[in-house]
């Protein structure tokens, strides 16, 4: 008698690499397509460091990021180091900042006095903070007598940039995640009744989209985002946010997932499938979904940076979100001052650079899976 | 015709017309008519050849007996278990039970694989969705059966279409189409993607098979020389319609509707020293032709006459044995022209 676990190569992988080949599914193939291209790992890895300081910004931040300090305005960056001409530390360790102010215009001006360590401490605790749901206080690095440290200074409120911009990084990441995910959502449902019914639904669903496609996009978003009311807490707006990112984002995507069912459904596998006698469910789910599903995800990365531009554009014009929330958006809107853009460009160029490298990333993500999209044209 | 014999699926008067869609509003605009009126026996046991130019309606004439396409009228009459049942009007819950019955292969085993499922899920589609099975293990035991029956190799059920040949796929199609035990098998083109070496063997194979089972096939083609291997009987279409059916002896070697003749005149061979100048006259496939009265051939005819314009022939029989039809106005004529072209059966 034949075991057919073994035959199915159910509960064991062939060792051969060959048959390993043969009995990789689409996943696996893409997979390792998209690991030959270069650019694809670098965006996935600045991208996943990125997702990585947004989720963890409570934990990786040593001040909180809406505390003000006023013993510190416009402070300049605090970089950790080992070594002065004092001597070699093993504990990293920080200059700390003296304010003195300015004989002829008595402004306060924070600067780093080199004769003062203050000593970094690793898993201290500070601020309280929610990762995931999970409360707690303890942070990854820090000081023990409560002094904050500005790794990379602060701005004109005294607030340390450093965690304000991993929360930054959180919130725009999540915001065009959550208004991605709102449109796919839409779109799915969509483009899909649409382009596997077709006929007079189709044609009745294409107008109503082409409707909502000729709206001019920036002053609806003007407009929608001027009609929240005032006494909305920072979450509702944040909510509202993805919610209109989400509805003006719609059509473009269900258009394309109404021209893929369109394609697949005559594809003959799917006759076969209907001559097999499946339902339209399964070959919704089975035969349809799967073999479009790649190019779905190399659309809504695409349309990911829209996502986090529109958000930006939005709170940059002071439409979107607002203090306490900190966005992208938010950090570039309260660094407009001539002032700051003088004297402390950093807080301009900061948030700015972090906008180009996740757009950039996730472009060069989306031409990596393109190309990985198709493995079966061109082998390994 | 052929009364003595037991007829599996009868046609009667099968239409399939594609509307033509104009304007924003996609106003229907006419209709082509991909089979316009066909009346076919099929027999159990035997293989009916469907040929004729791309573009005729022979896959429409396959998909509308499956019910892939709407049919715009006519019958089609399955006898199974000894009842004649009329399957255009039902439902497609009410037509699953004849789904077992009947299944398809494809022309193109590129595209008619899901890339995204292991063979033996392909194979056990079927099953899966109609079949009474329901343990895996079963379904398992079934699907290792028919894939040793189709020569693939137990170990190729775990791998993805990708790592196969063309005649693999053909075969990993047919163990597919067979592993509901059906009656009754469209063959659309099977062997027309493929190359000469391994169309011998996909056609041995659904010959073997045919035996095995006692399947009865309609087999689709356009390349004269395989259908005539594999056919017991052939019809010749033409536009939506047929043309002439016979054996596949009167077919090849006593030809008796011009267009047969064309076509099996426009047959490239290597053997023929003088090849005839190709009479293939700009393919005539247009609505105005399939939406006017008269004989669709007409056009490309060198009999054509001024009746040939106002009637359509239909199928009449013009020896005594009763085996042989065609739609001719002139086919007597035909017989008796000094120029007979004859090809060898094979």
């Amino acid at each position: 008698m034949i075991s057919f676990d073994s035959l199915f190569q159910r509960s064991k992988r062939s060792p051969s690499k060959e048959k390993d080949y043969y009995a990789a599914n689409y996943w696996q193939l893409v997979w390792k397509h998209f690991l030959r291209h270069k650019t694809g790992r670098l965006g996935i890895f600045v991208l996943g460091f990125m997702a990585f300081c947004g989720i963890f910004a409570g934990f990786l931040s040593p001040v909180n990021p809406n505390g003000l300090d006023s013993m510190a305005i416009l402070a300049p960056s605090q970089m950790p180091r080992f070594w002065d001409s004092n001597g070699f530390s093993v504990r990293p360790f920080v200059y700390a900042i003296t304010t003195k102010r300015d004989p002829v215009t008595l402004r306060p001006i924070a600067q780093l006095n080199p004769s003062k360590r203050i000593y970094i401490y690793f898993f201290v605790s500070g601020f309280k903070y929610k990762i995931l749901g999970i409360k707690s206080n303890t942070h990854f690095f820090g000081t023990k007598d409560g002094r904050k440290i500005h790794i990379l200074g602060t701005d004109e409120l005294g607030r340390d940039f450093f965690s304000r911009m991993l929360y930054a990084t959180g919130v725009s990441l999540s915001i065009g995640a959550t208004g991605v995910l709102i449109a796919f959502v839409l779109a799915l449902i969509i483009g899909g009744i649409s382009g596997y019914f077709g006929g007079i639904v189709d044609n009745i669903i294409q107008r109503l989209t082409e409707i909502v496609r000729v709206i001019p996009v920036i002053p609806l978003y003007m407009g929608l985002a001027a009609a929240f009311p005032k006494d909305w807490s920072s979450a509702q707006i944040y909510f509202a946010m993805t919610l209109i990112l989400g509805l003006v984002g719609w059509p473009t995507l269900s258009r394309r997932i109404r021209s893929q069912f369109l394609m697949i459904k005559n594809e003959d596998y799917v006759l076969a499938a209907r001559v097999a006698g499946a339902s339209h469910k399964r070959i919704i789910l089975r035969h349809l979904l799967p073999s479009f599903i790649s190019y779905i995800i190399i659309d809504l990365v695409i349309s990911f940076p829209y996502m986090i531009l529109s958000e930006t554009a939005l709170s940059f014009i002071g439409l979107g979100l607002r203090p306490p929330t900190i966005s992208w958006g938010v950090l570039l809107q309260s660094a407009q001052s001539i002032k700051i853009i003088e004297e402390t460009p950093r807080l301009l160029f900061i948030p700015a650079f972090f906008i180009f490298a996740a757009i950039l990333s996730f472009v060069v993500i989306g031409d990596a899976l393109r190309d990985a999209s198709n493995p079966y044209e061109n082998q390994l | 015709m052929y009364e003595n014999k037991d007829v599996l699926l009868s046609i009667k008067d099968l239409k399939v017309y594609y509307s033509t869609s104009k304007g924003i509003f996609k106003n229907s605009a006419g209709y082509i008519k991909a089979v316009d009126g066909v009346n076919l026996n099929i027999y159990r046991g035997q293989t009916l050849g469907l040929v004729g130019e791309s573009g005729c309606g022979k896959t429409t004439l396959g998909k509308g007996i499956l019910k892939l396409v709407k049919p715009f009228g006519g019958n089609i009459y399955f006898n199974i278990d000894g009842n004649s049942h009329d399957t255009i009007n039902l439902h497609e819950k009410e037509f699953r039970s004849f789904r077992k019955q009947v299944q398809m292969i494809f022309q193109d085993p590129y595209a008619s694989l899901n890339p995204r499922m292991t063979v033996r899920d392909i194979i056990a589609e079927p099953l899966i969705c109609l079949g009474s099975m329901k343990s895996t293990n079963e379904i398992d035991k079934k699907v290792y059966e028919v894939a040793v029956m189709c020569n693939l190799h137990p170990e190729h059920l775990s791998r993805f279409p990708h790592a196969f040949s063309g005649g693999q796929r053909q075969r990993i199609a047919i163990a597919r189409a067979l592993v509901l035990n059906p009656s009754f098998i469209v063959c659309d083109e099977p062997v027309s993607a493929l190359d000469v070496s391994t169309q011998a063997n996909i056609l041995n194979l659904l010959i073997k098979l045919k035996k095995d089972f006692g399947l009865t096939y309609l087999f689709i083609g356009h390349d004269l020389n395989v259908v005539a291997y594999i056919s017991d009987i052939v019809a010749v279409m033409h536009i939506g319609k047929i043309m002439e059916i016979g054996t596949t002896d009167d077919i090849f070697n006593n030809p008796t509707h011009p267009y047969t003749r064309l076509l099996l005149r426009s047959v490239p061979d290597v053997d023929k020293e003088n090849i005839k100048k190709l009479r293939m006259f700009s393919r005539a496939f247009s609505e105005k032709f399939t939406n006017s009265h008269g004989c669709n051939f007409r056009s490309r005819c060198e009999y054509a006459k001024e009746i040939c314009n106002k009637t359509a022939p239909s199928l009449r029989t013009l020896n005594s044995k009763n085996e042989h039809f065609v739609a001719c106005n002139f086919a007597e004529d035909v017989i008796v022209s000094e120029y007979f072209y004859k090809k060898k059966a094979v």
